[in-house]
C-alpha cells in the first residue's frame, strides 16, 4: 500500500460543496455535495469521516449537520440538532463530537451512538470556534470571551455539581468576537479576534501570557508545529507570521516577523501540515493556496468556487470499517450508558526522542491501567475519586510540558 | 588659678536665670522730691581714682579636642559629642537645650547625622522615659522630623548598615516597651506615641515586638485609672493601635499572595528585602511574611482587645449621647476605637477563612466556631450602640453608624439570625444609604461610605428575599443620586458591574427573580448619562463606564437598547439647523475610543441612529487615521454578523469615500507644507472600502444598491481624489455596467478627465514631469478600466472631449473648475494629454480604434486652426498647438487602425 494520501479540503459558505485535492499532486480527489458551512464548522472526525455543520437556511430553529464518507460524494447522514451549529470539533479518537450553537450552547455527542451526552449553556452569544487540548475544551465566542472546560468534569454529573463554576477559566480580555483559537503542547493557546489582536494564553496557569496587536482584524490562526511562530490570517488578505515569544523577552514591534501576501481578500482559514513545512490558506476570494513555509512562496493555488472559502483542512482519510453512523440526537436521553468506541491507532504511538515527558506519561498511564481499565477515564458515571486523581496527575504532566516548552523558547529563538 | 567669677563661660550662658528685679518699694509715707540744684562739682584734682578696671579674663584652652575651628558646632559652640553628653544631665533644662542643640547641628551639618546616627540614636533613646514632658516632646519632634527620615533615606546596599539599623531599632524598641509599663501615666502614654512613630517608619521591625506591644495596649486600655480621668489622652493610644493592627492586617492579607515568593528567597535576601522595603517609604506596600507574627498568640491578645474596645465604645457612645454637643476629642476616640475593631474583625475573618491544614492543631482553635465565640458574642452589644445612635441625626453619628455597618458587613457571612436579625440589619443599611443624600460633609462621607457600597452586592445576594427589594431600591436610588465627580461613583459602578455580570465574582442571582431585572434596566439606563458627564468631569470614570457597557453588551444579549439611546450623543447630535455637531468621541483617548467602537458591535439596534453621527466623526480631521480604519472594519464585521442593514453600510461607505478630506500635501516641498499629507490614510481607506464592498457579494447587485448614493455623490462634483475613489467603487463592483451610458455620467467623466489633465497639460511643454504624470495615471486608472470594458462609454466620452476642443460651450457647465481656460491652445493641450495617455494604454487600442473618427476629427480641427491665420492666436500659442498636434499624430499612428488614405491629408499638411 502506498503512503497515505493527504487531502486538502475546502468548504465555502456559499453552497459549493466540499472540494478535496491531493496535497502533493494537486489533483482533484473528490467533491462532496451539498455543503455550505461557516468558518470552523467543518471537521474531520478522526480522519474517518467528515462532519460539516450547515449554514441555517431560512425557516426553522434547528440546525443541520452533514456527515460524509470519504468514498461517496453524497451526504451519508443528516442530523438536526436543536439549534444551528456554528462550530464543530471532535476528539482525536473520534469518540465525541462537540458542537457550539448560535445561542451559546455547547453540545456533546457520542459519535458511535449519536447520543447527546450533555448540553450546557457555555456562552452568552454564539460560539465561534473550538480547540481541544486533550480533555480540555477551549471555546471562543462572539461575546469576546474564551472559556476553558474540562470535559471530564462536564461528563460527570457529580463533579459538575461540586464545581463552583462549570468552566475552568474564563478569559474576557478580547473586546470583540473571538474568531479562532489553536492549542499547542504545554497548554499554550493562541486566540485571534476581530479586535485586531492575537492573545497567547497558558491553559495550565489560566492566564494571558501576552497580546500581539495586528494592523487588521485577524480571522484565523494556525500554529507552526515547531511552536515558535504562528500564522494569523488577516482581513487584508495577508497571512502574518508572528513570534510566539512566550519567554517574554521580546515585546513590541518585532512580534510580527513578516507576512505572506498573495490573497486579495480576507484569509478566513488556515491549516498547517503536521511536519510544519506546508501551510494551507483559504480566502474570501475563493482560492485555496498551499505555501511552503520555508521559502514563503505559494507552491499551489486552486480555485474552489466563486464564494468565499471558509474552511480548509488537511486530512489523511482512513477507510476503516465503521459501525453505521448515527444521526445526532436533539435531546439528552435518560439513563444511557455511554460507550466509547476507540479504534486502535498504532501508527500514532510514536516515541519522540528527547521528550522525557513522553516516557513519564507512559509510566503514569501504566500505573493507571493497573488500577482498572481505561474506561474509567471516560465513563460518565465512573468513580469520581479516580477521576480527580487522574486529573491531578494529568495537571502535573501538563506543568512539565509547559516547563519544557517555555525552556526551549529562548534557545530556539536565539538560534 | 582660682575659679573665675560667674563660673565657666560655657555653662553660664545656658543657665542664665531671668531673675525679676526687686521692685522699688517705698515712697508711700512722703513724697520724694528731686532737687536739681546747679552743676555737680568737679572732683577735686587730688582725688584718688578708686575705679578698678580689668579686661575680660581669657583662659587659654589647653586641649586639642576643644579646638573648634572648622568643627560642627551649634550656635553655642558645642559639638555633637558634648551635646549628647548633656542629654543625660540632671537638669531638665540642660537636657532640653541639648536636644535643641542636636537638632540645630543636624540641620546645619547633615553629614554629622549620617556619620553618627547610631551613636545619636543610642544616646537619645534613653530619653524616651525622661521625666520631663518637654524633653520627651522635643525628642519626639527630632525623631519624627529628622532622624527617622534620614535613617530611611540611606541606601542600604551593605548588609552591615542594615544590621546596625536593626540593632539600633532593637534598643529603641526595648526602651519604648519599657516606657509603656512606666509608672508615670504621661510617660506611658508618650511611649505609645513613640511606638506609633517607629511602626510608621519601620514597619518591618514591628512583628518581633508585636506580642509585647499588644500586651501593653491591653494593659493601658483596661486601665481604669485612665479610663476615668483622662479619656482624651487615649486618642493617641488608639490611633497607634490602629496603625499596629493595620500592619497585622496587611501581613495576613499579603500572606496568601507573597508567601511563595518570599519562601523562595533565602533568609539573607528576605532580610534585605524587608529593609529595602522600609526605604521605599510608603506605609502601604510592605510585603513580608505573616509568619513573622506569631499568629496564634497574637490572636489571643486581640481577642482580649475586642472586649476592651467594645466596652470603651459603649462607654464613649453613651457619653456622647448624653451630651448635647459632640466634642471633637471624644468622637475621634470613638471613631478610632471602631476602626481598631474593624481591623481586628478583618484579621479574625482572614484567619477563620484560611484553608485549614489537616495536621495543623489550629483547625479547632481558629475556625468559624472560634470566631463566633470570640467575636460575635461581643458584637451584640455593638448592635446596641447602633440603637443608641439611631435617634440622632448628626453627621458624626452617621459616620459612627457607617463604621458599625461596615464591621457587620464584613462579618455578615458568619452572622446568623441568633446574633442579629438579618432583616433588621438590611433595614439599617438601606436607611443609611437613603440618608446619604442629605449629608453636608461630602468628603468625609465619601470616605466612609465607599466600603459600605463595596459590600452591597454581597449583602443583597445573601439577604432574605423580602428584604432584597428595599435594599435594591436604596442602592438604586443612591446610585441615581451619585454625581459623576464624586468619589463614590467608582464603588457604585463596581457594585453595579458585579450585580449585572456575575462572571466577575461568581455571585449568581437566581434567574427567576424578575424584580432584579427591573433594577438591571434602571442601572443600565443610568450608564450613558454617567458616561457623557464623565468625559468632561472625570476622565478616569469614562473608561470604567465604557468597559462596563462593553461587558453588558457582551454578556446580556437580551438587554433593551432603548435604555442606551443617549449613547448616540457620544458621537454627535443633529442640531436644529440640520448640521451635525460632533460629540466628545473624537477627543477621547484611543483606548476609550476603541472601547466605544467595540460597544457598537454589541448594540446593533442603536446603529441606525448612530451611523450618521459616526460618519461625521470619521470625516473630522481630529480622528486618528488608525481609529478611522478600525471603525470601518468594525462596521464591516457588524454587517457580516448580520446586524447591520446592507443599505446602511453601503451609504456609510460611499459617504466616507465621497467626503473624506484629502490633503495631498505639497509634492515639491514637503517640508514647507503646513498640512501633513493624509494621502496614505486615504489610500488605505480606499483599499479597505473597496475590499469591504467586494466582500458583500455579487458586484453588479451591490452596485445596483449603491448606485443611487454613488450617482448622487458624483453629481455633486467632489474633489478629484474623492471622485477618483467613487469611480474606483464602480470599477471594482462592475466595470461593464450599463449605468454609465447616461449622458450626464459621460459628461461627468469627461469633466473629471479634463480636470485631472489640466494640471499636467499646463506644463507639458516643459518636459516630462514624473510626479504629476504618476498622479494623472492614478486619476485616469479607473477610467481606463471602464473604457476597456465598455467601448461605448469611451466613444461617447471622446465625443464629449471633441466638442470641448471645438469650443462647444455646453460642456463648460459640467466642469468643476470655474476658471477653466477658454483659449484654444490650452483646451487643445488638455485634450491631447488625455488622448496621449489613453493611447499609451495598450489594452485600450482596440476600443480606441472603434472611435477613430472622433480622434481624426480632433486632429483635423487642430490642423484647421493651424492653417487658418486667425489674428487672436499668438505665435506662442501656435507653437503649442503644433507640438500637441505632432504628439497626438504620432500616438494616433501607433493605433495601427488607419487606412493609409485616411490620414494622408493630415500628414501631408505638415
Amino acid at each position: 500500500m502506498a503512503a497515505p494520501e493527504q487531502l486538502v479540503l475546502a468548504a465555502s459558505s456559499a453552497d459549493a460543496g466540499v472540494a478535496a485535492w491531493d496535497l502533493r499532486t494537486g489533483g482533484v480527489a473528490n467533491r462532496f455535495h451539498p455543503c455550505a458551512s461557516r468558518p470552523r464548522a467543518v471537521f474531520s472526525v478522526a480522519d474517518r469521516f467528515l462532519a460539516a455543520a450547515q449554514v441555517a437556511t431560512g425557516g426553522g430553529n434547528s440546525g443541520l449537520v452533514h456527515f460524509y464518507h470519504w468514498g461517496k460524494p453524497q451526504v451519508a447522514v443528516k442530523s438536526f440538532p436543536a439549534e444551528p451549529i456554528h462550530a464543530l470539533i471532535a476528539d482525536p479518537e473520534g469518540s465525541y463530537l462537540i458542537g457550539g450553537g448560535s445561542n451559546g450552547n455547547i453540545f456533546l455527542w457520542e459519535v458511535a451512538s449519536g447520543q447527546l451526552l450533555h448540553t450546557w449553556h457555555g456562552h452568552y452569544r454564539a460560539v465561534r470556534c473550538f480547540a481541544l487540548y486533550d480533555y480540555w475544551l477551549v471555546s471562543g465566542s462572539e461575546d469576546g470571551s474564551i472559556r476553558v472546560w474540562d470535559l471530564i468534569t462536564m461528563l460527570d454529573e457529580q463533579s459538575r455539581l461540586n464545581a463552583k463554576t462549570l468552566y475552568l477559566y474564563n478569559f474576557s480580555q478580547h473586546a470583540l468576537p473571538v474568531t479562532d483559537v489553536a492549542c499547542f503542547l504545554g497548554g499554550i493557546a493562541v486566540s485571534s479576534s476581530e479586535d485586531r489582536t492575537c492573545k497567547i494564553w497558558s491553559l495550565p496557569q489560566g492566564r494571558m501570557l501576552r497580546s500581539i496587536s495586528f494592523p487588521v482584524s485577524i480571522d484565523s490562526v494556525a500554529l507552526d508545529s515547531r511552536g515558535h511562530i504562528f500564522y494569523a490570517g488577516g482581513r487584508d488578505g495577508k497571512i502574518y507570521v508572528a513570534a510566539m515569544g512566550v519567554d517574554g523577552s521580546s515585546h513590541g514591534s518585532d512580534d510580527i516577523l513578516g507576512a505572506l501576501d498573495d490573497h486579495s481578500k480576507a484569509v478566513t482559514s488556515l491549516a498547517s501540515s503536521t511536519d510544519g513545512l506546508l501551510l494551507v490558506s483559504g480566502s474570501e476570494d475563493g482560492n485555496v493556496r498551499v505555501w511552503d513555509t520555508r521559502s514563503q512562496q505559494v507552491i499551489r493555488k486552486v480555485k474552489h468556487s466563486q464564494g468565499p472559502v471558509t474552511n480548509v483542512l488537511i486530512v489523511t482519510p482512513k477507510n476503516v470499517n465503521l459501525p453505521p453512523l448515527q444521526p445526532l440526537r436533539k435531546v439528552c436521553a435518560e439513563n444511557v450508558e455511554p460507550q466509547s468506541v476507540i479504534l486502535p491507532r498504532s501508527e500514532s504511538d510514536v516515541l519522540i526522542p528527547g521528550y522525557k515527558t513522553c516516557a513519564y506519561a507512559e509510566r503514569v498511564l501504566d500505573a493507571l491501567q493497573m488500577h482498572g481499565d481505561s474506561s474509567i477515564l471516560f465513563g460518565a458515571g465512573g468513580s469520581n475519586q479516580k477521576g480527580t486523581d487522574w486529573r491531578s496527575r494529568y495537571l502535573e504532566l501538563q506543568d512539565l510540558f509547559a516547563g519544557e516548552v517555555l525552556d526551549q523558547m529562548p534557545s530556539s529563538r536565539s538560534n | 588659678m582660682g575659679r573665675p567669677k560667674g563660673g565657666a563661660a560655657s555653662s553660664s550662658s545656658s543657665s542664665k536665670k531671668q531673675k525679676p528685679k526687686p521692685k522699688q518699694r517705698g515712697g508711700v509715707d512722703f513724697k520724694k522730691y528731686k532737687h536739681k540744684v546747679g552743676r555737680k562739682l568737679p572732683p577735686p584734682k587730688n582725688a584718688t581714682n578708686t575705679e578698678i578696671k580689668s579686661k575680660a579674663i581669657v583662659l587659654p584652652e589647653q586641649s586639642m579636642a576643644s579646638e573648634r575651628a572648622g568643627m560642627a558646632v551649634n550656635k553655642r559652640g558645642l559639638t555633637l559629642r558634648e551635646l549628647l553628653q548633656q542629654t543625660t544631665h540632671y537638669n531638665a533644662n540642660v537636657r532640653r537645650a541639648a536636644l535643641n542643640g542636636i537638632k540645630e547641628i543636624v540641620l546645619k551639618h547633615p553629614t554629622e547625622l549620617k556619620l553618627h546616627k547610631v551613636a545619636i540614636i543610642e544616646k537619645l533613646q534613653e530619653r524616651i522615659c525622661d521625666t520631663d514632658k518637654l524633653v520627651r516632646e522635643s525628642l519626639y519632634n527630632i525623631l519624627q522630623s529628622l532622624i527617622f527620615p534620614s535613617l530611611k533615606e540611606v541606601h542600604w546596599s551593605e548588609l552591615e548598615n542594615a544590621i546596625s539599623t536593626r540593632s539600633t531599632l532593637f534598643l529603641l524598641m526595648a526602651n519604648i516597651l519599657n516606657g509603656m509599663t512606666h509608672l508615670s501615666l504621661d510617660i506611658q502614654l508618650m511611649a505609645f506615641r513613640f511606638l506609633e512613630l517607629v511602626v510608621l517608619n519601620f514597619p518591618s521591625s514591628f512583628p518581633s515586638y508585636a506580642e509585647k506591644a499588644f500586651n501593653n495596649f491591653v494593659a493601658v486600655l483596661s486601665n481604669d485609672r485612665i479610663q476615668l480621668h483622662d479619656r482624651s489622652k487615649l486618642n493617641s493610644v488608639l490611633s497607634g493601635l490602629g496603625h499596629c493592627l493595620s500592619l497585622v492586617a496587611q501581613a495576613t492579607k499579603s500572606d496568601d499572595t507573597s508567601n511563595q515568593q518570599v519562601h523562595n528567597l533565602s533568609t539573607r535576601e528576605r532580610w534585605k528585602f524587608t529593609t529595602d522595603d522600609d526605604n521605599s517609604g510608603g506605609t502601604l506596600s510592605h510585603i513580608y511574611p505573616a509568619g513573622a507574627f506569631a499568629m496564634s498568640s497574637l490572636l489571643a491578645k486581640l481577642q482580649n482587645l475586642v472586649q476592651i474596645l467594645i466596652n470603651s465604645i459603649e462607654v464613649s457612645a453613651s457619653e456622647i449621647c448624653a451630651k448635647s454637643a459632640i466634642d471633637a476629642q471624644s468622637s475621634e476616640a470613638l471613631l478610632s476605637a471602631l476602626h481598631c475593631l474593624d481591623l481586628i474583625c478583618r484579621i479574625f475573618i482572614h484567619e477563620a477563612k484560611k484553608p485549614q491544614l489537616n495536621f495543623s492543631i489550629s483547625q479547632t482553635q481558629f475556625g468559624p466556631d472560634w470566631l463566633r465565640t470570640s467575636l460575635l458574642v461581643h458584637l451584640k452589644s455593638l448592635w446596641g450602640v447602633k440603637r443608641l445612635f439611631h435617634e440622632k441625626g448628626d453627621d458624626k453619628i452617621f459616620i459612627f453608624n457607617l463604621k458599625i455597618a461596615e464591621i457587620f458587613l464584613c462579618l455578615s457571612p458568619w452572622i446568623d439570625s441568633t446574633i442579629l436579625p438579618a432583616e433588621e440589619f438590611c433595614q439599617f443599611v438601606s436607611s443609611l444609604l437613603a440618608k446619604e443624600k442629605t449629608l453636608r460633609n461630602r468628603d468625609l462621607m465619601e470616605m466612609y461610605l465607599s466600603p459600605l457600597i463595596t459590600c452591597m452586592p454581597g449583602l443583597i445576594f445573601n439577604a432574605p428575599d423580602d428584604s432584597k427589594g428595599y435594599l435594591l431600591e436604596a442602592f438604586t436610588d443612591a446610585f441615581r443620586g451619585c454625581k459623576v465627580d464624586c468619589k463614590l461613583i467608582m464603588p457604585f459602578l463596581d457594585g453595579v458591574g458585579e450585580m449585572l455580570l456575575p462572571e466577575k465574582t461568581g455571585i449568581w442571582f437566581s434567574e427567576n427573580d424578575s424584580g432584579m431585572f427591573d433594577y438591571h434596566d434602571a442601572w443600565i439606563h443610568e450608564l450613558p448619562g454617567i458616561l457623557l458627564q464623565s468625559i468632561d468631569k472625570a476622565p478616569s470614570v469614562t473608561k470604567v463606564v465604557l468597559e462596563l457597557l462593553l461587558r453588558v453588551g457582551q454578556y446580556l444579549p437580551t438587554v433593551d437598547c432603548g435604555n442606551l439611546h443617549p449613547l448616540i450623543k457620544l458621537f454627535g447630535v443633529k442640531s436644529s439647523s440640520g448640521t451635525m455637531e460632533l460629540g466628545p468621541f473624537v477627543n477621547l483617548t484611543r483606548e476609550c475610543q476603541e472601547l466605544a467602537i467595540s460597544c457598537l458591535y454589541y448594540f446593533p439596534s442603536l446603529l441606525p441612529d448612530i451611523i450618521g453621527p459616526l460618519a461625521a466623526c470619521c470625516l473630522s480631521d481630529a480622528l486618528e487615521p488608525f481609529m478611522l480604519l478600525k471603525i470601518v472594519e468594525v462596521l464591516q464585521s457588524i454587517y457580516k454578523a448580520g446586524n447591520l442593514q446592507i443599505t446602511e453600510q453601503l451609504s456609510f461607505l460611499s459617504l466616507l469615500m465621497a467626503r473624506f478630506k484629502v490633503h495631498p500635501g505639497n509634492f515639491l516641498t514637503p517640508e514647507d507644507s503646513s498640512e501633513v499629507s493624509n494621502m496614505d490614510t486615504f489610500k488605505s481607506l480606499n483599499r479597505l472600502i473597496l475590499t469591504s464592498l467586494s466582500e458583500m457579494g455579487d458586484g453588479s447587485l451591490v452596485l445596483e444598491l449603491i448606485w443611487n448614493n454613488l450617482s448622487h455623490a458624483i453629481a455633486q462634483k467632489p474633489p478629484m481624489h474623492n471622485m477618483n475613489g467613487l469611480f474606483r467603487i464602480i470599477v471594482t463592483l462592475d466595470a461593464e455596467t450599463s449605468k454609465l451610458m447616461s449622458e450626464d455620467v459621460i459628461k461627468l467623466i469627461a469633466g473629471y478627465l479634463l480636470d485631472a489633465s489640466l494640471d499636467l497639460s499646463k506644463t507639458i511643454e516643459f518636459g516630462f514631469q514624473p510626479d504629476k504624470a504618476r498622479l494623472f495615471q492614478y486619476f485616469i486608472k479607473p477610467c481606463t478600466i471602464m473604457f476597456d470594458k465598455n467601448d461605448k462609454v469611451l466613444c461617447s466620452t471622446l465625443e464629449m472631449l471633441k466638442s470641448f476642443v471645438t469650443g462647444d460651450d455646453s460642456l463648460f457647465s459640467f466642469l468643476s473648475n470655474l476658471n477653466y481656460p477658454r483659449e484654444l491652445s490650452c483646451r487643445v493641450c488638455v485634450v491631447t494629454t488625455i488622448l496621449i495617455f489613453l493611447c499609451n494604454e495598450r489594452k485600450l487600442h482596440r476600443n480606441l480604434s472603434f472611435s477613430k473618427s472622433v480622434i481624426k476629427g480632433i486632429l483635423e480641427y487642430i490642423r484647421r486652426q493651424l492653417d487658418s491665420n486667425v489674428i487672436d492666436v499668438t505665435y506662442v500659442e501656435k507653437q503649442k498647438l503644433k507640438s500637441a498636434f505632432e504628439q497626438l499624430k504620432t500616438k494616433a499612428l501607433q493605433l495601427n487602425c488607419w487606412a493609409t488614405v485616411e490620414l494622408e491629408g493630415l500628414l501631408s499638411a505638415t
